[in-house]
């Protein structure tokens, strides 16, 4: 009977051994072979300079998935993207800041040619009491907020195009769960605006970031975003902003459908802008920062896929041409890391897997002055 | 020192992978018999199955003229909890808070055209699949079944919806077919019918709830799936199993009268 000598089994180990130092060049570099190469600042060639999207990076790892994302959104034709740097992720502990992931971001953005809007949020759990949401901030960690808005604005204000501080306060979700309080955003907001500036005076902030709404008075969930607005005039935000960014939802209402004050539409950021002419703000130019249709077959929210396109490139030529006082329109959203598997599956232009959509196609059509079937 | 014999080696290797493979195939099962399932013993204790979903999704999920919860996924629940004999509590939510509201402990399960989420099977477990809404291809009654490479043919789409892109993806691929988009369901279909277009492709909803009136039938399985289910707290699984053995013993094509019946609706409302 044979056996196994001790001695084949050293022989064995040995022989692996050996192929070492073969493998040690790529264990020292393997790190530097995941990342991919950022390269130069490439031309957009979109004809609407207005055109912009929301992109969803947030939550995306791989640096080749970043690029190929961005990639896409220049070849669409877009000139610049919307981006959500949330402050838990950037500021894990008071003071110590990890800016990893947003270099990678805003690495690749330059390289593709595309200016950023920031949106920042996202309370760090050192920030709020245990047990709050995360858009839960109380007034004695304004001033954190603040210099965390600074910092972000000194280490990347000259990439960026405007930062968006906070998202829809104007809902109690995210107020933190509270009911929407003007009177304190227009206090961390004026915190902000002077922080910002102090360290890069060049860069926009803009406030708000409303959601359209047509709550009734009184509702809890929600103040509308007209009410919001006076409110926060009230309460002094003219000295403490460049701009208003809004949210232009269309549900199932066209591009053209004209504005009304009881309903939630595209249009309905006239009825912003006319209130920032009251308030004599008119120099200042609203920032659509998210917008746009959904074309999920069954949501009762949503239109159907050609009326998307067709309202999608309606929204866009109206802002460039018929807006001035539009700065730009960027839909939600140009992608998600993964699928949803519901009907926010159905505002992307481009699968996960980063198929485009027919409306990518026909977006990119208009973008580069094609017909558009 | 003595080298230990070839078979004393075999008999020891084999001795650990069976006691794996016991272990692997057997225990699992055995111990998920035995442990607890506090849905379900929630369900059984109360009578009550908790089930949350956005009734915005017409014809599965939606409201009828009295504001209750219809549709066919609604009448789908009821027939499980007839048949689980438990009463069902629909509890209406938006979609985005339908995830949430499972893990939180406000539903026993969710429903709503979910498909699986491998992504969320550390807190989620689903049921068997009750139906597809994936791509169809229809065609006329009267006419044979075209070739599925839909070489030659003149195949009418949604602009810009699922079947669009597959055709744009088939396309890509070198198949030479003619690509007819048009705005609604209802105009792709009339093509069909009228004989400007040779096929349709269309979501399975959508087909079966519309391709009757226009006297043309389907393939099955589809050109692309997408089963839905009904979705559950990860430890569930006695409620599975009980809901899994209910969708068993449906019959097949158990839902084609019910959209046929909510789409008489739809179009009586003239949607």
């Amino acid at each position: 009977m044979k056996s196994l000598p001790l001695r084949s089994i050293t022989r064995f180990i040995w022989s692996l051994l050996r192929f070492f130092p073969y493998l040690l060049p790529f264990l020292l570099v393997g790190d530097t072979l995941l990342t991919v190469p950022v390269g130069p600042g490439l031309p957009v060639n979109g004809i609407n300079p207005k055109m912009c999207v929301h992109t969803r990076l947030t939550d995306e790892v791989e640096p080749w998935k970043i690029r190929q994302t961005l990639q896409l959104a220049r070849e669409m034709g877009v000139h610049q993207i919307v981006e959500y740097f949330p402050w838990a992720y950037m500021e894990p502990a008071p003071g110590h800041y990890n800016w990893t992931h947003a270099d990678l971001v805003l690495a690749h953005a330059r390289g593709q040619g595309l200016r950023v809007i920031a949106r920042i949020g996202l309370v760090p759990a050192w920030a709020r009491p245990p047990k709050t949401l995360d858009s839960y901030l109380n007034e004695e960690h304004f001033g954190d907020f603040a210099a965390f808005a600074a910092a972000f604005a000194a280490r990347y204000g000259d990439t960026l195009s405007a930062l968006v501080v906070w998202n829809e306060p104007n809902l109690r979700h995210e107020w933190g769960g509270r009911a929407p309080d003007p009177v304190a955003y227009t206090s961390l907001l004026c915190q902000t605006y002077v922080a910002v500036k102090t360290v890069s005076p060049n860069l926009p902030v803009l406030g708000g970031a409303l959601a359209p709404t047509i709550a009734p008075p009184g509702n809890p969930q929600a103040i509308t975003d007209l009410s919001y607005l006076n409110a926060i005039y009230r309460a002094g935000v003219s000295c403490c902003w460049d701009g208003l960014a809004a949210h232009a939802y269309g549900r199932t209402a066209s591009a053209e459908k004209p504005p009304a004050a009881g309903a939630v539409d595209f249009r309905r950021v006239e009825l912003l802008h006319q209130a920032m002419i009251a308030h004599g703000d008119s120099e200042k130019q609203i920032w659509i920062t998210e917008g746009g249709w959904n074309d999920h077959p069954r949501w009762t929210q949503a239109v159907l896929p050609g009326q998307r396109i067709a309202y999608t490139i309606t929204a866009y030529d109206m802002v460039w041409h018929r807006w001035p006082w539009a700065a730009t329109f960027c839909p939600w959203v140009f992608r998600y890391p993964r699928p949803t598997y519901t009907y926010q599956d159905n505002f992307t232009f481009v699968d996960v897997d980063f198929t485009p959509k027919p409306i990518y196609w026909d977006v990119r059509a208009y973008a580069h002055g094609e017909r558009v079937p | 020192m003595k080298p230990l014999p070839y078979r004393t080696y075999s008999l020891l290797l084999a001795g650990l992978l069976s006691m794996l493979a016991l272990w692997a195939a057997g225990i699992p099962r055995l111990k998920m018999a035995f442990a607890p399932d506090p849905t379900w013993q929630r369900v059984r204790m109360t009578g009550i199955w908790r089930v949350g979903l956005d009734p915005s999704f017409p014809p599965l999920t939606m409201l009828d003229e009295k504001g209750k919860p219809d549709g066919v996924e609604v009448r789908l629940l009821r027939r499980v909890a007839a048949k689980m004999r438990v009463r069902l509590q629909i509890t209406a939510l938006s979609s985005d808070a339908l995830y949430p509201a499972l893990w939180s402990g406000q539903v026993d399960s969710i429903i709503g055209g979910l498909p699986f989420d491998p992504l969320l099977t550390r807190d989620v477990c689903y049921s068997h699949s009750y139906l597809d809404g994936g791509l169809l291809l229809l065609w006329p009654e009267k006419q044979p079944q075209p070739t599925l490479s839909l070489a030659g043919l003149r195949v009418a789409v949604i602009w810009g919806g699922e079947g669009d892109r597959y055709l744009r993806d088939t396309l890509r691929r070198g198949s030479h077919l003619v690509p007819k988009r048009y705005l609604t369901s209802r105009e792709a279909l009339t093509a069909v019918q009228s004989g400007q277009a040779d096929a349709a492709i269309l979501d399975a909803i959508t087909a079966y709830t519309q391709a009757g009136k226009y006297g043309l039938r389907w393939r099955e399985p589809p050109l692309q799936s997408l089963p839905y289910h009904i979705a559950m707290p990860v430890g569930a699984h006695h409620l599975q199993a009980a809901v899994n053995g209910v969708l068993k013993q449906l019959p097949p094509q158990w839902y084609l009268p019910l959209f046929a019946e909510f789409g008489q609706r739809q179009s009586c409302k003239g949607e």
